[in-house]
């Protein structure tokens, strides 16, 4: 390691000691939460591996997707026909839906991004609706409306059925995807997608094909999402069409929109930010009395304020802080230093 | 009356970033006067007339420093509207008319002042003005020649009855011909309307017969002023903006 | 077959409004409005409070409702794209997105998620012309609403100088504002006139049908292919484009059953796509960057 100047000597103690900490908190919280918050944490992870591909595609390429409902539903779909039509073992349906989310994502991509970045938003969403009316169709005649169970996940003899046992998978998935999301940031494709977002005709006179690189990004992106979607559906055991609504595809790009948009420590942040809102929604609420009209009807009507919550911080960090709750972040830090020295 | 019309002091144009495309310009026009700026390709010449002229919020350009004064009011960094508004007016060298309307539509697209009829009596003089134009009002301006989209530029900033007239590369890809009804124009529109103007200009020859007063710019600052004929006249301008004509 | 086919024109009337909504807004104000949708049934649902809730008389509910409408499209620009003028294209989409997301929230808060069924000026009924062709009273004011609107549209964009400026601003908004046109009410005006339209659509199709959140946003949604067919950016292409995917819908849902109606609008949009991006008759060339 360098030590040649002080700066890049703190800089590598500043880095050591952020991993440490995130470290202490990944053991940490196993010991401190109960089964139920620590599969919310689990749920939040799922989530982030979603915002982590978003990232990829919206935050380095800057294209909108509004097909991330649809590709989870793929996902999850694929787990449900796996697993339950054909019996297959988990690790195989996972990396099938990886192929087939790739492959989707690819059909998708390939006509829209011939053409410009936002015909990939109208693609997507032809995406959405008419894999969300396959699948319904499919969950109608397969199994009826109450959609499909799904048996306990288990790698090689070893089966994950307790939260902990998620937690820990989900850990380890989640840290892989971000090292591959910061090392493609910093290689020579992360440099041409960021190179394309920011001008596109400087990139194309570089020689960059433009289609074939914000392909890439959504292709890889459209795999993850789909692995995120066979994740969820064993985690939850349950795969339903009612879940993947459009909202819920918005859900995802609030997640990346309010932790910052291109940080891959961003996406996450987000994601747990939009995923434990409404459990701690609700908790707030019970601690208002309990007879007081207002905490019945927050509590009822709960999934519209969530709507509202997330479509207002979207806008609200677009306008005021497109750089999202990781720019806050370092703005802090900077802070921070200043008024170190 | 008191001061130039336009009085420019420091001013600092950036297109985001650390770089700046114009840095620390001083620029005064007197009532009346034209004014002519020299550059060579990148010396800043359209972002000067950009940062008087005021940018629009969707744009990436912005004045970082210095201050624009007209008709003795601080107009920094108010939007093109407004400077419009206020008389300071920007024919732009690209695009200068709408491509997709027809010429009357054009000229349509102005917001005047006044009430109806002193806005129709305004639209018949500036028409009158052009007779080719006047011929081609049901055309669109996307089928016009370089020179008749000049043209219908420079009518469609007069109907705004600018008090300042900015015009960027008039000459800029016209014949020699067509060059030459242009300032043509523009002489006839100072002597009977009494407007001052600042032209951005490579083509010195075309230029200098109508100039008072001359800026040579270089990498976003200006390197050398004065009366029209003693810039022109200089040796420096001789050789770069004169050398290759001669 | 000619009911059907009548049926078809009367769909595609409506889907002409929506589509035309989101032309206006792609043109004029340069957004890919995501929230057409949750806008349409705003607005429907705002007719419907007018007319069924408060029980107004008629004049009012029409005026009333469509001044609302507007003047929702218009604090649309001023609260929330005024202030994002500048970034990147991809973050107004994404704020279309996010709008549409609180607005689908404050509609299902306010007036809950249930279908309803809206006061009639008259009753519903069945016209038969001759030989059993028949269409519904509702699916021709559909169709005279569209004629009225698109011919309104033509006249206004030809012939009045705030039409004409419009246009100018759609071009080149600097230009625009260097000439003197205040661009940010010519955005407002988008705004409103594209809500307006698209409550318009969906008022009649809640006519025509029953009035529920889910419906009229779906509709909101779909009319983006007749919208894609025309090229996007031109007016008159969504009328081609909306005869398309009315006939699409119609005969898609009378040969493979009725759920393909969710999805017919949204295949159109996969072949136009695949064959031609830039719509089959758009009269401009989309960039290419």
């Amino acid at each position: 390691m360098t030590t040649g100047s002080i700066d890049v000597a703190a800089d590598v103690r500043r880095r050591l000691l952020g991993r440490g900490a995130l470290l202490a908190l990944i053991c940490l919280l196993p010991v401190v939460l109960r089964d139920y918050q620590l599969s919310l944490v689990t749920t939040a992870l799922i989530a982030a591996l979603g915002a982590l591909a978003l990232t990829l595609v919206t935050g380095f390429v800057g294209l909108v997707t509004a097909g991330n409902s649809a590709l989870l539903a793929l996902g999850a779909y694929g787990a449900a026909i796996g697993a339950v039509q054909l019996e297959l073992p988990f690790l195989v349906v996972l990396a099938g839906s990886v192929l087939v989310g790739a492959v989707v994502g690819l059909l998708a991509g390939l006509p829209a991004l011939r053409v410009s970045g936002i015909y990939l938003a109208i693609a997507t969403l032809a995406m959405h609706f008419i894999l969300i009316f396959v699948f319904n169709e499919y969950q109608t005649r397969a199994v009826g409306s109450a959609g499909f169970f799904l048996p306990t996940a288990s790698i090689g003899g070893l089966t994950i059925d307790t939260a902990i046992k998620w937690y820990v998978v989900l850990v380890l998935v989640v840290l892989a995807t971000w090292r591959l999301v910061e090392n493609l940031k910093k290689s020579k494709f992360g440099r041409a997608w960021m190179l394309i977002r920011d001008t596109p005709l400087a990139a194309a006179s570089q020689g960059i094909s433009l289609p074939a690189y914000k392909l890439a990004a959504f292709v890889l992106s459209s795999a993850i999402i789909s692995m995120s979607g066979t994740f969820l559906a064993y985690f939850q055991q349950a795969v339903y069409i009612e879940s993947f609504t459009l909202e819920l595809a918005i859900q995802y790009i609030a997640m990346i929109i309010i932790g910052g948009m291109g940080s891959s420590g961003g996406a996450i942040a987000g994601a747990c930010f939009v995923v434990l809102l409404p459990p701690m929604l609700s908790r707030a609420i019970a601690l208002l009395p309990s007879d007081a009209v207002v905490a019945g009807f927050l509590q009822q009507n709960l999934g519209d304020f969530q709507l509202i919550i997330y479509g207002t911080l979207v806008v609200v960090f677009l306008i005021w802080r497109p750089d999202g709750l990781a720019g806050l972040g370092r703005r802090l830090a900077a802070l921070r230093v200043k008024g170190a020295r | 009356m008191s001061g130039p019309l336009l009085e420019v002091r420091s001013l600092t144009v950036s297109y985001g970033g650390d770089s700046v495309a114009v840095d620390g310009v001083d620029l005064v026009v007197g009532e009346g006067e034209v004014c002519l700026v020299l550059g060579a390709n990148g010396a800043g010449k359209t972002s000067l007339l950009r940062g008087i002229g005021g940018f629009a919020a969707s744009e990436t350009g912005r004045v970082r420093g210095g201050r624009v004064r007209f008709d003795g009011a601080d107009v920094t960094g108010l939007s093109p509207r407004a400077m419009a508004k206020r008389g300071l007016v920007l024919v732009p060298e690209e695009a200068k008319v709408f491509a997709s309307l027809t010429v009357e539509e054009n000229l349509r697209a102005v917001p005047m002042a006044g009430g109806r009829a002193a806005r129709r009596a305004l639209v018949h003089e500036v028409t009158s003005m052009f007779p080719t134009l006047a011929q081609r009002m049901g055309l669109l301006a996307g089928q016009l020649s370089g020179g008749e989209r000049q043209l219908l530029g420079i009518a469609r900033s007069l109907l705004l009855k600018p008090r300042l007239l900015m015009v960027d590369e008039a000459s800029l890809g016209l014949s020699p011909i067509a060059v030459e009804t242009v300032f043509d124009m523009l002489r006839s529109v100072v002597a009977s309307w009494g407007t001052t103007l600042l032209v951005v200009e490579q083509n010195v020859r075309a230029a200098q017969s109508v100039s008072d007063h001359a800026y040579v710019l270089e990498t976003g600052s200006v390197v050398l002023s004065g009366p029209a004929r003693e810039v022109l006249g200089s040796e420096r301008v001789r050789q770069t903006y004169l050398g290759l004509e001669t | 077959m000619l009911t059907l086919l009548l049926g078809a024109l009367t769909l595609s009337a409506i889907y002409a409004l929506v589509g035309f909504a989101w032309v206006l807004l792609r043109r004029t104000n340069g957004i890919l409005n995501l929230a057409t949708g949750a806008q349409l049934a705003l607005g429907a649902f705002i007719f419907n409070q007018f007319a069924t809730s408060w029980g107004l008389p008629w004049p009012v509910v029409v005026l009333g409702s469509l001044a609302t409408i507007a003047a929702i499209g218009a604090a649309t620009h001023w609260i929330v794209f005024r202030k994002l003028a500048g970034q990147p294209e991809f973050a107004l989409v994404v704020a279309t997105l996010g709008l549409a997301s609180a607005l689908k929230g404050v509609s299902s808060l306010t007036w809950g998620t249930e279908a309803r069924v809206m006061r009639e000026p008259v009753p519903s009924q069945v016209i038969t012309f001759g030989d059993g062709v028949s269409t519904t009273f509702y699916g021709l004011c559909g169709l005279g609403a569209a004629v009225l609107v698109f011919a309104a549209a033509h006249t206004f964009f030809r012939f009045s100088s705030v039409g004409i400026r419009m246009r100018a601003a759609a071009e080149n908004p600097v230009l625009a504002s260097q000439g003197g046109v205040a661009v940010d009410w010519v955005y407002v005006l988008g705004w409103a006139m594209a809500l307006t339209a698209a409550a318009v659509a969906g008022i009649m199709y809640a006519y025509q049908t029953a009035l529920s959140f889910h419906g009229v946003e779906a509709l909101g949604m779909r009319g983006l292919a007749p919208a894609l067919v025309g090229g996007l950016t031109s007016i008159r292409g969504v009328i081609p484009g909306a005869l398309l995917v009315g006939l699409a819908e119609t005969f898609g849902t009378k040969f493979f059953g009725g759920p393909v109606q969710d999805v017919a609008a949204w295949i159109v949009i996969l072949v136009v796509l695949l064959i031609r991006p830039q719509g089959l008759f758009g009269d401009k060339q989309v960039q290419r960057v």
